[in-house]
Protein backbone atom coordinates (compact mmCIF):
# COMPACT_ATOMS: atom_id res chain seq x y z
CA UNK A 1 0.00 0.00 0.00
CA UNK A 2 1.45 2.75 -1.29
CA UNK A 3 -0.72 5.63 0.10
CA UNK A 4 -0.20 5.94 4.15
CA UNK A 5 -2.98 7.54 5.99
CA UNK A 6 -0.33 10.42 7.24
CA UNK A 7 1.43 11.45 4.18
CA UNK A 8 0.37 14.94 3.32
CA UNK A 9 -2.50 15.57 0.91
CA UNK A 10 -0.20 17.48 -1.33
CA UNK A 11 2.31 14.72 -1.07
CA UNK A 12 -0.03 12.23 -2.21
CA UNK A 13 -1.47 14.46 -5.35
CA UNK A 14 2.18 14.50 -6.38
CA UNK A 15 2.27 10.85 -6.65
CA UNK A 16 -1.15 10.62 -8.56
CA UNK A 17 0.06 13.42 -10.79
CA UNK A 18 2.79 10.80 -11.75
CA UNK A 19 0.07 8.41 -12.40
CA UNK A 20 0.31 6.46 -9.12
CA UNK A 21 -3.28 5.14 -8.43
CA UNK A 22 -3.16 4.25 -5.07
CA UNK A 23 -2.25 7.48 -3.72
CA UNK A 24 -5.11 8.83 -5.92
CA UNK A 25 -7.80 6.73 -4.63
CA UNK A 26 -6.13 7.93 -0.90
CA UNK A 27 -6.56 10.86 -1.95
CA UNK A 28 -10.23 10.37 -2.87
CA UNK A 29 -11.02 9.11 0.36
CA UNK A 30 -9.14 12.31 2.07
CA UNK A 31 -11.48 14.42 0.17
CA UNK A 32 -14.60 12.49 -0.56
CA UNK A 33 -16.28 13.09 1.57
CA UNK A 34 -16.80 17.37 0.98
CA UNK A 35 -17.14 16.45 -2.92
CA UNK A 36 -20.57 14.40 -2.30
CA UNK A 37 -21.87 17.04 0.56
CA UNK A 38 -21.90 19.25 -2.19
CA UNK A 39 -22.70 16.91 -4.96
CA UNK A 40 -25.91 15.92 -2.37
CA UNK A 41 -26.94 19.86 -1.59
CA UNK A 42 -26.49 21.27 -5.36
CA UNK A 43 -28.19 17.86 -6.87
CA UNK A 44 -30.92 17.45 -4.28
CA UNK A 45 -30.80 13.64 -5.35
CA UNK A 46 -29.16 11.32 -3.39
CA UNK A 47 -28.49 8.66 -6.44
CA UNK A 48 -27.14 11.52 -8.55
CA UNK A 49 -24.93 12.54 -5.95
CA UNK A 50 -23.26 9.27 -6.14
CA UNK A 51 -22.65 9.37 -9.77
CA UNK A 52 -21.71 12.79 -9.88
CA UNK A 53 -19.01 12.18 -7.44
CA UNK A 54 -17.77 9.83 -10.04
CA UNK A 55 -17.74 12.39 -12.91
CA UNK A 56 -15.62 14.84 -10.18
CA UNK A 57 -13.22 12.13 -9.48
CA UNK A 58 -12.74 10.61 -13.17
CA UNK A 59 -12.39 13.87 -14.23
CA UNK A 60 -9.67 15.38 -11.80
CA UNK A 61 -7.61 12.11 -12.50
CA UNK A 62 -8.07 13.16 -15.94
CA UNK A 63 -7.21 16.35 -15.62
CA UNK A 64 -4.71 16.17 -12.99
CA UNK A 65 -1.46 17.16 -14.42
CA UNK A 66 -2.97 20.50 -15.30
CA UNK A 67 -3.11 21.52 -11.60
CA UNK A 68 0.15 23.25 -10.55
CA UNK A 69 -0.35 24.09 -7.39
CA UNK A 70 -0.70 27.72 -7.76
CA UNK A 71 -3.93 27.03 -5.42
CA UNK A 72 -4.37 24.22 -2.90
CA UNK A 73 -5.37 21.35 -4.32
CA UNK A 74 -8.68 21.15 -2.45
CA UNK A 75 -9.77 24.31 -3.91
CA UNK A 76 -9.03 23.11 -7.24
CA UNK A 77 -10.98 19.90 -6.46
CA UNK A 78 -14.00 22.13 -5.28
CA UNK A 79 -13.82 24.05 -8.59
CA UNK A 80 -14.03 20.58 -10.43
CA UNK A 81 -16.98 19.28 -8.20
CA UNK A 82 -19.22 22.64 -8.84
CA UNK A 83 -18.49 22.50 -12.91
CA UNK A 84 -19.37 18.89 -12.85
CA UNK A 85 -22.52 19.79 -11.07
CA UNK A 86 -23.32 22.77 -12.83
CA UNK A 87 -22.46 20.96 -16.39
CA UNK A 88 -24.64 18.23 -15.36
CA UNK A 89 -28.00 18.01 -17.68
CA UNK A 90 -28.78 14.90 -16.21
CA UNK A 91 -30.08 15.76 -12.84
CA UNK A 92 -32.06 18.14 -14.29
CA UNK A 93 -33.60 16.36 -16.63
CA UNK A 94 -33.85 13.30 -14.03
CA UNK A 95 -34.75 15.17 -10.97
CA UNK A 96 -38.78 15.52 -10.21
CA UNK A 97 -39.69 16.81 -7.19
CA UNK A 98 -38.46 14.80 -4.60
CA UNK A 99 -36.96 15.26 -1.20
CA UNK A 100 -33.55 14.22 0.26
CA UNK A 101 -34.63 11.78 2.58
CA UNK A 102 -33.53 11.58 6.22
CA UNK A 103 -30.63 8.60 5.48
CA UNK A 104 -29.33 10.82 3.04
CA UNK A 105 -29.72 13.40 5.74
CA UNK A 106 -27.29 11.41 8.26
CA UNK A 107 -24.89 11.15 5.33
CA UNK A 108 -24.14 14.54 6.33
CA UNK A 109 -22.30 13.61 9.98
CA UNK A 110 -23.11 13.98 13.26
CA UNK A 111 -21.30 17.25 14.24
CA UNK A 112 -23.16 20.22 13.19
CA UNK A 113 -26.40 18.27 14.92
CA UNK A 114 -24.76 18.18 17.77
CA UNK A 115 -24.09 22.01 17.61
CA UNK A 116 -27.41 22.65 16.51
CA UNK A 117 -29.67 19.94 17.92
CA UNK A 118 -33.34 20.17 16.10
CA UNK A 119 -32.72 22.54 13.45
CA UNK A 120 -30.11 21.21 11.31
CA UNK A 121 -32.46 18.11 9.34
CA UNK A 122 -35.03 20.66 8.58
CA UNK A 123 -32.54 23.52 7.18
CA UNK A 124 -31.39 20.30 5.07
CA UNK A 125 -34.88 19.74 3.84
CA UNK A 126 -35.84 22.92 3.12
CA UNK A 127 -32.76 23.70 1.36
CA UNK A 128 -33.45 20.02 -1.09
CA UNK A 129 -37.05 21.35 -1.60
CA UNK A 130 -35.69 24.38 -3.13
CA UNK A 131 -36.13 24.71 -6.82
CA UNK A 132 -32.85 23.47 -8.68
CA UNK A 133 -31.35 27.02 -9.69
CA UNK A 134 -32.33 28.89 -6.07
CA UNK A 135 -30.43 25.98 -4.23
CA UNK A 136 -27.65 25.46 -6.43
CA UNK A 137 -26.91 29.38 -6.46
CA UNK A 138 -27.78 29.54 -2.58
CA UNK A 139 -25.36 26.27 -1.63
CA UNK A 140 -22.18 27.95 -3.45
CA UNK A 141 -23.08 31.36 -1.50
CA UNK A 142 -24.22 30.80 1.63
CA UNK A 143 -22.63 26.99 2.13
CA UNK A 144 -19.70 27.07 -0.03
CA UNK A 145 -18.57 30.94 0.14
CA UNK A 146 -18.59 32.02 -3.46
CA UNK A 147 -18.92 35.74 -3.74
CA UNK A 148 -22.01 36.47 -5.79
CA UNK A 149 -19.41 37.82 -8.87
CA UNK A 150 -17.71 34.09 -8.84
CA UNK A 151 -21.33 32.55 -9.00
CA UNK A 152 -22.51 34.61 -11.83
CA UNK A 153 -19.61 33.55 -13.71
CA UNK A 154 -20.08 29.88 -13.28
CA UNK A 155 -23.59 29.37 -13.66
CA UNK A 156 -23.09 31.75 -17.10
CA UNK A 157 -26.17 34.26 -15.76
CA UNK A 158 -25.85 37.92 -14.68
CA UNK A 159 -25.04 39.35 -11.62
CA UNK A 160 -28.68 40.28 -11.02
CA UNK A 161 -29.94 37.49 -11.48
CA UNK A 162 -27.88 35.13 -9.15
CA UNK A 163 -28.20 37.91 -6.44
CA UNK A 164 -32.54 37.49 -6.80
CA UNK A 165 -31.88 33.76 -6.82
CA UNK A 166 -30.32 34.04 -3.51
CA UNK A 167 -32.66 35.98 -2.01
CA UNK A 168 -35.46 34.19 -3.35
CA UNK A 169 -33.57 30.86 -1.93
CA UNK A 170 -33.44 32.39 1.52
CA UNK A 171 -36.56 33.82 1.36
CA UNK A 172 -38.34 30.43 0.94
CA UNK A 173 -35.94 28.54 3.04
CA UNK A 174 -36.59 31.27 6.02
CA UNK A 175 -40.05 30.65 5.45
CA UNK A 176 -39.71 26.89 5.44
CA UNK A 177 -38.14 27.41 8.88
CA UNK A 178 -40.89 29.60 10.41
CA UNK B 1 -46.46 54.65 11.09
CA UNK B 2 -43.70 53.19 8.44
CA UNK B 3 -45.12 52.79 5.19
CA UNK B 4 -41.78 52.20 3.40
CA UNK B 5 -39.96 48.95 4.72
CA UNK B 6 -36.63 48.02 3.99
CA UNK B 7 -36.31 45.89 0.41
CA UNK B 8 -35.59 42.58 0.36
CA UNK B 9 -32.34 43.40 -1.80
CA UNK B 10 -31.35 45.87 1.25
CA UNK B 11 -31.47 43.61 4.12
CA UNK B 12 -29.74 41.00 1.82
CA UNK B 13 -26.97 43.26 1.33
CA UNK B 14 -26.63 44.15 4.66
CA UNK B 15 -26.52 40.19 5.80
CA UNK B 16 -23.85 39.77 3.18
CA UNK B 17 -21.86 43.34 3.86
CA UNK B 18 -22.37 44.60 0.81
CA UNK B 19 -24.51 47.55 1.47
CA UNK B 20 -22.77 51.20 1.41
CA UNK B 21 -21.62 52.47 4.52
CA UNK B 22 -24.09 55.36 4.76
CA UNK B 23 -26.80 53.05 3.63
CA UNK B 24 -25.97 50.70 6.50
CA UNK B 25 -26.27 53.50 8.81
CA UNK B 26 -29.96 54.52 7.43
CA UNK B 27 -30.91 51.02 7.48
CA UNK B 28 -30.05 50.40 10.98
CA UNK B 29 -32.04 53.37 12.14
CA UNK B 30 -35.04 52.63 9.80
CA UNK B 31 -35.17 49.16 12.08
CA UNK B 32 -34.79 50.88 15.20
CA UNK B 33 -38.06 52.26 14.19
CA UNK B 34 -39.88 49.94 12.40
CA UNK B 35 -40.68 46.55 13.94
CA UNK B 36 -41.59 44.77 10.71
CA UNK B 37 -38.37 44.98 9.31
CA UNK B 38 -36.56 44.93 12.37
CA UNK B 39 -38.46 41.32 12.83
CA UNK B 40 -37.65 40.36 9.52
CA UNK B 41 -34.54 41.21 9.48
CA UNK B 42 -33.40 39.09 12.56
CA UNK B 43 -35.36 36.38 10.70
CA UNK B 44 -33.15 36.58 7.16
CA UNK B 45 -29.42 36.79 9.19
CA UNK B 46 -30.26 33.63 11.69
CA UNK B 47 -31.22 32.03 8.42
CA UNK B 48 -27.91 32.76 6.52
CA UNK B 49 -26.04 32.55 9.89
CA UNK B 50 -27.92 28.53 10.08
CA UNK B 51 -26.86 28.40 6.41
CA UNK B 52 -23.11 28.95 6.77
CA UNK B 53 -23.11 27.40 10.02
CA UNK B 54 -23.79 23.87 7.90
CA UNK B 55 -20.88 21.36 7.77
CA UNK B 56 -18.99 20.99 4.13
CA UNK B 57 -18.46 18.00 4.79
CA UNK B 58 -20.89 14.45 4.50
CA UNK B 59 -20.40 10.69 4.60
CA UNK B 60 -20.00 9.54 1.04
CA UNK B 61 -21.02 5.91 0.15
CA UNK B 62 -18.45 3.42 0.39
CA UNK B 63 -19.63 2.29 -3.28
CA UNK B 64 -18.41 5.47 -5.73
CA UNK B 65 -14.54 4.51 -5.40
CA UNK B 66 -14.61 1.11 -7.27
CA UNK B 67 -16.90 2.58 -9.86
CA UNK B 68 -14.34 6.00 -10.33
CA UNK B 69 -11.57 2.97 -10.34
CA UNK B 70 -13.29 1.21 -12.96
CA UNK B 71 -13.92 3.87 -14.99
CA UNK B 72 -10.24 5.66 -14.49
CA UNK B 73 -8.96 1.90 -16.00
CA UNK B 74 -11.48 1.81 -18.81
CA UNK B 75 -10.38 5.18 -20.18
CA UNK B 76 -7.25 3.76 -20.39
CA UNK B 77 -6.24 6.79 -18.64
CA UNK B 78 -2.73 8.26 -17.36
CA UNK B 79 -3.47 11.77 -16.34
CA UNK B 80 -2.66 14.13 -19.33
CA UNK B 81 0.30 16.32 -19.22
CA UNK B 82 0.47 20.00 -18.17
CA UNK B 83 0.85 22.17 -21.01
CA UNK B 84 3.55 25.79 -20.79
CA UNK B 85 0.72 28.23 -21.32
CA UNK B 86 -2.11 26.51 -18.92
CA UNK B 87 -4.57 27.40 -21.78
CA UNK B 88 -4.18 24.38 -24.13
CA UNK B 89 -5.58 20.76 -23.02
CA UNK B 90 -4.38 17.52 -23.34
CA UNK B 91 -6.80 15.54 -25.22
CA UNK B 92 -6.42 11.78 -25.49
CA UNK B 93 -7.46 10.78 -29.52
CA UNK B 94 -8.57 7.44 -29.14
CA UNK B 95 -6.16 5.05 -31.56
CA UNK B 96 -6.52 1.30 -32.21
CA UNK B 97 -3.37 -0.01 -30.03
CA UNK B 98 -3.01 -0.35 -26.14
CA UNK B 99 -1.98 2.91 -25.96
CA UNK B 100 -4.12 5.92 -26.36
CA UNK B 101 -2.64 8.39 -28.72
CA UNK B 102 -1.87 12.05 -27.12
CA UNK B 103 -1.18 15.40 -28.21
CA UNK B 104 -1.15 18.91 -27.07
CA UNK B 105 -3.87 21.30 -28.86
CA UNK B 106 -5.24 24.26 -28.36
CA UNK B 107 -9.00 24.81 -27.71
CA UNK B 108 -9.72 25.33 -32.26
CA UNK B 109 -6.75 22.90 -33.02
CA UNK B 110 -8.65 19.75 -30.59
CA UNK B 111 -12.45 21.39 -32.07
CA UNK B 112 -11.50 20.33 -35.79
CA UNK B 113 -9.57 17.27 -34.34
CA UNK B 114 -12.76 16.36 -32.76
CA UNK B 115 -14.58 17.14 -35.55
CA UNK B 116 -12.76 14.81 -37.98
CA UNK B 117 -12.81 12.01 -35.18
CA UNK B 118 -16.29 12.57 -34.80
CA UNK B 119 -17.29 12.20 -38.32
CA UNK B 120 -15.00 9.21 -38.69
CA UNK B 121 -16.87 8.06 -35.71
CA UNK B 122 -20.34 8.63 -36.52
CA UNK B 123 -19.38 6.98 -40.21
CA UNK B 124 -18.50 3.89 -38.47
CA UNK B 125 -21.70 3.67 -35.87
CA UNK B 126 -24.17 3.89 -38.51
CA UNK B 127 -22.83 1.58 -41.12
CA UNK B 128 -22.30 -1.04 -38.63
CA UNK B 129 -25.60 -0.99 -37.20
CA UNK B 130 -28.16 -4.06 -38.32
CA UNK B 131 -30.01 -3.16 -41.51
CA UNK B 132 -32.47 -5.71 -40.95
CA UNK B 133 -34.50 -6.51 -37.64
CA UNK B 134 -32.23 -4.85 -34.75
CA UNK B 135 -31.46 -7.36 -32.65
CA UNK B 136 -32.67 -6.77 -28.75
CA UNK B 137 -29.08 -7.10 -27.23
CA UNK B 138 -27.94 -4.08 -26.04
CA UNK B 139 -24.67 -3.00 -25.49
CA UNK B 140 -23.97 -0.95 -22.09
CA UNK B 141 -21.21 0.93 -22.12
CA UNK B 142 -18.97 2.74 -19.39
CA UNK B 143 -21.93 4.14 -17.35
CA UNK B 144 -25.38 2.60 -17.77
CA UNK B 145 -27.49 5.54 -16.15
CA UNK B 146 -25.88 7.83 -18.83
CA UNK B 147 -27.88 8.59 -22.24
CA UNK B 148 -24.94 8.95 -24.10
CA UNK B 149 -23.20 5.90 -23.24
CA UNK B 150 -26.00 3.24 -24.13
CA UNK B 151 -26.97 2.25 -27.35
CA UNK B 152 -28.83 -0.51 -28.50
CA UNK B 153 -27.27 -2.48 -31.04
CA UNK B 154 -25.96 -6.25 -31.61
CA UNK B 155 -23.01 -7.20 -29.55
CA UNK B 156 -20.68 -7.03 -33.19
CA UNK B 157 -20.77 -3.17 -33.11
CA UNK B 158 -19.69 -3.14 -29.20
CA UNK B 159 -16.60 -1.18 -30.38
CA UNK B 160 -18.17 0.78 -32.66
CA UNK B 161 -20.85 2.03 -30.10
CA UNK B 162 -17.48 2.66 -27.53
CA UNK B 163 -16.17 4.78 -30.11
CA UNK B 164 -19.04 6.57 -30.57
CA UNK B 165 -19.63 7.01 -26.72
CA UNK B 166 -15.67 8.43 -26.80
CA UNK B 167 -16.42 10.82 -29.77
CA UNK B 168 -19.03 12.38 -27.89
CA UNK B 169 -17.33 12.42 -24.33
CA UNK B 170 -14.23 14.08 -26.31
CA UNK B 171 -17.05 16.55 -28.25
CA UNK B 172 -18.92 17.72 -24.71
CA UNK B 173 -15.16 18.16 -23.33
CA UNK B 174 -14.52 20.65 -26.47
CA UNK B 175 -18.03 22.36 -25.60
CA UNK B 176 -16.72 22.74 -22.19
CA UNK B 177 -13.43 23.86 -22.46
CA UNK B 178 -14.70 26.16 -24.96
CA UNK B 179 -17.73 27.73 -22.88
CA UNK B 180 -16.13 30.69 -22.75
CA UNK B 181 -15.99 31.67 -26.52
CA UNK B 182 -19.54 31.17 -26.81
CA UNK B 183 -21.67 34.07 -25.91
CA UNK B 184 -24.41 33.47 -22.88
CA UNK B 185 -27.41 33.38 -25.59
CA UNK B 186 -25.30 30.61 -28.31
CA UNK B 187 -24.56 28.53 -24.89
CA UNK B 188 -28.07 28.61 -23.06
CA UNK B 189 -29.68 27.05 -26.38
CA UNK B 190 -26.86 25.18 -27.12
CA UNK B 191 -27.12 23.81 -23.24
CA UNK B 192 -31.12 23.77 -23.57
CA UNK B 193 -31.02 21.96 -26.62
CA UNK B 194 -28.59 19.12 -25.41
CA UNK B 195 -30.73 18.75 -22.27
CA UNK B 196 -34.14 18.26 -24.07
CA UNK B 197 -32.13 15.69 -26.56
CA UNK B 198 -31.02 13.51 -23.41
CA UNK B 199 -34.50 13.88 -22.08
CA UNK B 200 -35.30 12.10 -25.52
CA UNK B 201 -32.83 9.59 -25.61
CA UNK B 202 -33.87 8.97 -21.51
CA UNK B 203 -37.40 8.36 -22.75
CA UNK B 204 -36.77 6.06 -25.59
CA UNK B 205 -33.81 3.85 -23.59
CA UNK B 206 -36.44 3.49 -20.89
CA UNK B 207 -39.02 2.49 -23.44
CA UNK B 208 -36.51 -0.28 -24.27
CA UNK B 209 -35.94 -1.61 -21.47
CA UNK B 210 -39.77 -2.71 -21.34
CA UNK B 211 -39.73 -3.71 -24.97
CA UNK B 212 -36.20 -4.27 -25.90
CA UNK B 213 -37.10 -6.37 -29.10
CA UNK B 214 -38.63 -2.69 -30.42
CA UNK B 215 -37.29 -1.72 -33.78
CA UNK B 216 -38.72 1.09 -33.87
CA UNK B 217 -37.58 2.37 -30.46
CA UNK B 218 -34.22 1.00 -31.62
CA UNK B 219 -34.30 3.55 -34.77
CA UNK B 220 -35.80 6.33 -32.58
CA UNK B 221 -32.83 5.92 -30.20
CA UNK B 222 -30.54 6.06 -32.99
CA UNK B 223 -31.95 9.48 -34.52
CA UNK B 224 -31.75 10.79 -30.97
CA UNK B 225 -27.99 9.80 -30.78
CA UNK B 226 -27.11 11.12 -34.15
CA UNK B 227 -28.95 14.58 -33.53
CA UNK B 228 -26.67 14.97 -30.12
CA UNK B 229 -23.67 14.33 -32.22
CA UNK B 230 -24.84 16.49 -34.99
CA UNK B 231 -25.36 19.36 -32.57
CA UNK B 232 -22.09 18.84 -30.55
CA UNK B 233 -20.24 18.35 -34.12
CA UNK B 234 -21.99 21.86 -34.39
CA UNK B 235 -20.72 23.32 -31.47
CA UNK B 236 -17.55 22.27 -32.26
CA UNK B 237 -17.20 23.74 -35.63
CA UNK B 238 -18.16 26.89 -34.01
CA UNK B 239 -15.31 27.07 -31.59
CA UNK B 240 -13.03 26.10 -34.43
CA UNK B 241 -14.26 29.27 -35.94
CA UNK B 242 -14.38 31.36 -33.28
CA UNK B 243 -10.65 29.89 -32.04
Amino acid sequence: MGAGAEEPLEALVGRAQGEDRDAFEAVYRRTVDRVYALCLRMSGDADRATELVQDVYVRAWQRLRSFRGESLFTTWLHRVAVNAVLQDRRSRARRSSREVTAPELERFGRAARVAMPGTRVDLERAIAALPDKARRVLVLRDIEGYKYEEIAHMTGVSLGTVKAQIHRARGLVKEALT
Amino acid sequence: MINDHLSEATMNDLVDGLLPAAEVTSARAHMDDCAVCREAYARLSDTVRQLRALPRSGDAPEAAWPAIEARIGSAGGTPPPATEDGRAKVVPLRGSGPTPWRVTLSVPQLAAAALVVSILSATAVWLALPQGAASPASVAAEDPASPRRVLPVSAETADKVAEYNATITDLEEILERGRVLLSRETLVTLETSLETIDEAIQEVQAALERDPASELLLRVLMTHQRTKLQVLRQAATSLHFRG
